[in-house]
């Protein structure tokens, strides 16, 4: 089973979103905050991707990325994002992809999917 | 003939006649010879000689037991040239010395009184220049005296050659035709096609080659009737077929007859495709005695046929996606052929023509109603991309029947063949006049300040040009000191307008030498940059105090305007040197040669645009965190009636698995609105693109009122149906505007007031209106409620859900149609918002 370390700042929609990924079949390993030791948590839970929350300005979130980054170059870092410009922000930031949010779980499972193409994703 | 011929012919009559031969016999000295005189000669050699000599077949007679040889004409080419002249009066032993060992015993069983024959013995023959191969039957008898006693052997030949000849040619020609049948029948057996014979009236299989038995395996054919055989086609119209065939004698054929076939019996069949021929076949009195039936697979003949239909069809699903495509969208597509004919033009097009496909399509620029210097200016441009290959851009302005003067951005592109070689010509053209307006709009001001500038850098060069004059004229004081003065004063005048100006306006100004990059700039630029009026400041000074994220930009920027003459209009931020401040400016500057032409003035000026740039950052801001702000409660929303309405969908309880499915439905509608408001009030408005087609804007008011119902409790929705009103416009943003107007009724009403929506058609528009029992707006107010922000200017901080630009972008959408929008209203009383479109 796939594994997706998930940063969300709003704990109810990282509710959800850990709930929906889960029942997507991926082990979810959920963080409110980009104040987590993001390097331990990665070498430890050894993720397929991580989701960050591109906040506003998105400040927190690039610096965490950057450290990803250095160590994981190849890990795929995604930016979750109520921007409406992010589809242009994310690659100037140097993030993998996006997810919009408001997200359709449709479109939250395609873009998951693109990054961890053999996942098997059966809704009931 | 010598005496002694003379007399031997005449002591000899039985050595009379004879050709060459007998006169050779009669040459020879016999005393010499064991046989002795010819006068000595038994009475049966003599005899036996004479009949020899007299007789025109080859006749041999070896006589005694040496076996002397006499032989005839006829026999002579037997002997050939090697044993000719001298087996004449010799022994055979000699002469036939190689064969003896054979001859040897059968000449001795001859002389007991045997007689022996072979036939059809072969003797290589010199007789008409060339050497053939001869054929003789010999026989070898005993030649016998009146006692019975043998004294010889008679051989006499009979050529057989002809007749050995005949029989070879009849065994050939044998040969021939038993090859050339089992030639036919391997043929058939291993044709690829399948081939029978059907024989006589019955139609019975004659010959059944493997090829076809497999298209019939496990029945047994050979030697049975057709329709005994096969009693499934009796009464199929091929049975009538078979039998016209054979009675008329006509040729028929079947065409890719599908037959499932199995490899081997009972396996499974594929299908393949059959072409079926019947021949008759004429018995040699011209009469029908059978039928030839040959069957040729076309499996692969019909499968290519088949993809090239799937080809044509795929190629005509993507025609008609772009057809889609292309007349679905206001820009004007069209693709013209060398001629300058248009071979396409989509919907746009030809109703901006007024024309249809019939009439419009094949006919040239002129015919199709474009001005002449109009068509000579495309042909002249398919002319040039005939040739360079390249695709032409360009802007044409004309007048517009209805929509007045509009300007026209287009494109033309080359269109390859297989060869690279230019086939055709596509354009698309997009109505650009509203674009055209901002930017010309946005140019004057420009210019405006250009223009101040120009102003600037003229006095400069005046300046430059008095110094000069007062340099040249030093000798000529006295006589110019009056003109200068004038001159001086006249700069001074002109100085002091400027001046005047460009305090008013705040602006600071520059000048750069080109060569000794000296920079001279007024106070108020120093200011700007954070500088004492009475200090010096230098271009890298000035640069210093640009932030990072602009500080190269501008310095290439200056060095390409003063050096290459490039352009110079540039924002950036500066952060004071003693101040501190954050400062955000607008540069534009230009470039004069002096006119000694040693060096160019860069001159130009620098205004604060701070105050508008912080309002664009903070318009940015607050609407990032207004997006925020709204996403991020819809955002766990959405998911959570997602995966509700995923559980749900196979659940018994209808209502909620109903109820879930709208609320999903809602919610991404709410989703799609404030993503639609947001980004519509971060774009330019002249980026707002509207999407025209045909719909019937009753059913669209009816539909959005419904949708409002199901959220809305609180107010009651009053619609007069109205007949159907067909409009073109944008759907979703007419939808969107006429949903913005409930809204705000709704809003600004209270709870259980009614709201009155109508749809009427009045002076060739359509009028729709809304109208609502609430507070009804101040006069002042009426007059703004259309502009951006102007709820977020009063209070934005406690409605957030009214940022103030839904009515902005209506009246916005509403415009862009040729519509208009407007609100009549009486504080207290209610307001009613219309909008009409043109029909």
């Amino acid at each position: 089973m796939e594994t997706i370390i998930v940063q969300e700042t709003d704990s109810d929609v990282l509710d959800i979103l850990t709930y929906a990924l889960q029942i997507g079949g991926y082990n979810i390993y959920p963080l409110l905050s980009c104040d987590e030791n993001f390097l331990g948590i990665i070498e430890q839970t050894k993720p397929h991707v991580v989701i960050l929350d591109f906040k506003l300005k998105g400040k927190e979130c690039i610096r965490v990325l950057r450290e990803i980054k250095i160590k994981y170059p190849h890990l795929p870092v995604i930016a979750s994002s109520c921007n409406s410009n992010i589809n242009e922000d994310y690659d100037l930031a140097g993030f993998d992809d996006y997810i919009t949010k408001p997200f359709d779980l449709e479109d939250l499972y395609l873009t998951l999917r693109k990054h961890i193409p053999n996942s098997r994703y059966d809704v009931a | 003939m010598t005496a002694n011929d003379q007399a031997s012919f005449n002591d000899f009559p039985f050595l009379a006649g004879g050709g060459a031969m007998g006169e050779l016999i009669r040459s020879i000295n016999w005393s010499a010879n064991s046989l002795g005189e010819p006068s000595d000669w038994p009475l049966a050699l003599q005899q036996s000689v004479s009949m020899m000599l007299t007789t025109s077949f080859p006749v041999l007679i070896c006589w005694g037991g040496n076996y002397i040889q006499l032989y005839n004409d006829a026999f002579r080419p037997i002997n050939g040239e090697t044993k000719h002249p001298q087996a004449m009066g010799g022994s055979a032993k000699d002469t036939y010395a190689e064969i003896w060992e054979q001859i040897g015993p059968m000449f001795q069983s001859v002389m007991q009184g045997q007689t022996i024959g072979f036939p059809n013995f072969m003797v290589p023959l010199d007789r008409n220049g060339f050497v053939e191969d001869c054929y003789f039957d010999f026989a070898y008898s005993p030649i016998r005296d009146s006692k019975g006693v043998t004294g010889g052997i008679l051989v006499i030949c009979m050529e057989t050659t002809e007749k050995v000849k005949a029989i070879n040619l009849a065994n050939q020609a044998q040969a021939a035709v038993a090859g050339e049948r089992d030639r036919l029948t391997s043929f058939f057996m291993q044709a690829p096609a399948g081939i029978c014979i059907l024989s006589g009236p019955q139609l019975v299989y004659e010959l059944v080659n493997p090829a076809y038995q497999q298209l019939l395996p496990g029945r047994k054919l050979l030697n049975r009737p057709i329709f005994e055989a096969l009693p499934e086609l009796v009464g199929t119209p091929l049975e009538q077929v078979l039998l016209n065939v054979y009675r008329t004698g006509e040729p028929f054929e079947i065409n890719e007859l599908l037959i499932p076939v199995a490899e081997h019996e009972g396996g499974p069949t594929l299908d393949r495709y059959f072409t079926f021929n019947y021949q008759a076949r004429h018995d040699e009195n011209d009469q029908v005695d059978g039928i030839l039936v040959f069957v040729f697979e076309v499996t692969s003949m019909k499968n290519v046929q088949e993809d090239l239909r799937e080809a044509r069809e795929r190629s005509d699903q993507q025609k008609r996606i772009y057809e889609a495509i292309s007349s679905g969208t206001p820009d004007l597509m069209y693709m013209f052929d060398l001629d300058y004919r248009f071979t396409y033009a989509n919907n746009s097009l030809l109703s901006m023509w007024g024309k249809t496909e019939e009439n419009a399509i094949g006919k040239g620029l002129l015919e199709n109603g474009y001005e002449p210097w109009h068509a000579e200016m495309h042909e002249r441009e398919i002319d040039q991309i005939k040739v360079t290959k390249q695709p032409v851009r360009g802007e044409v302005s004309f007048p517009h029947a209805i929509l007045g003067k509009r300007v026209y951005d287009y494109i033309l592109t080359p269109v390859f063949n297989e060869q690279g070689e230019v086939t055709a010509v596509a354009g698309i053209t997009r109505d650009v006049s509203e674009r055209k307006e901002l930017e010309e709009a946005l140019a004057d001001s420009s210019e405006e300040l250009q223009a101040i500038n120009e102003e600037m850098s003229a006095v400069n060069e005046e300046q430059a040009a008095s110094n000069e004059e007062l340099r040249s004229t030093n000798e000529e004081l006295a006589v110019v000191n009056e003109q200068l003065l004038e001159a001086r004063q006249k700069i001074e005048e002109s100085e002091t307008a400027l001046r005047l100006a460009i305090e008013a306006a705040n602006f600071g100004t520059w000048f750069i030498h080109s060569v000794t990059r000296e920079f001279i700039t007024d106070a108020r630029l120093k200011e700007l940059f954070g500088y004492y009026p009475d200090e010096d400041l230098s271009i890298e000074q000035a640069l210093a105090q640009i932030t990072d994220e602009y500080r190269g930009y501008v310095a290439a920027k200056l060095e390409n305007a003063i050096y290459r003459n490039g352009d110079y209009d540039v924002t950036y931020s500066v952060i004071g040197l003693h101040d501190n401040q954050l400062r955000w400016l607008r540069a534009i500057g230009n470039l004069k040669v002096d006119p000694s032409g040693a060096f160019s003035a860069f001159t130009g000026m620098v205004m604060d645009i701070t105050e508008q740039k912080q309002d664009e950052i903070r318009k940015n801001d607050f609407i990032g965190m207004v997006s925020h702000e709204l996403k991020t409660p819809l955002t766990s929303l959405t998911a959570i009636v997602q995966v509700a309405n995923l559980k749900l969908k196979d659940s018994e309880d209808s209502f909620l698995a109903g109820a879930m499915e709208k609320a999903s439905v809602q919610v991404k509608r709410m989703a799609t609105m404030i993503n639609g408001f947001l980004n519509v009030s971060r774009l330019e408005s002249a980026k707002l693109i509207i999407d025209k087609r045909k719909f019937n804007l009753e059913e669209l008011i009816e539909e959005t009122i419904q949708e409002t119902e199901m959220t809305i409790t609180s107010h009651v929705f009053k619609f007069e149906p109205c007949n159907p009103v067909m409009i073109n416009a944008d759907h979703d943003k007419i939808g969107a505007v006429i949903t913005n107007l409930i809204s705000n009724a709704v809003k600004y009403s209270p709870k259980g007031k009614k709201v009155d929506i109508k749809c009427e058609v009045i002076g060739g528009r359509a009028q729709v209106s809304v109208k609502d029992e609430g507070m009804g707006l101040k006069p002042q107010d009426k007059e703004r409620v259309f502009e951006r922000y102007y709820r977020v200017e009063t209070d934005h901080t406690q409605h957030i859900s009214g940022f103030g630009i839904g009515l902005y972008l209506s009246a916005e959408i509403i415009h862009r149609h040729d519509g208009e929008i407007w609100v009549e209203s009486e504080s207290g009383k209610g307001s009613t918002f219309y909008f009409s479109l043109p029909l």
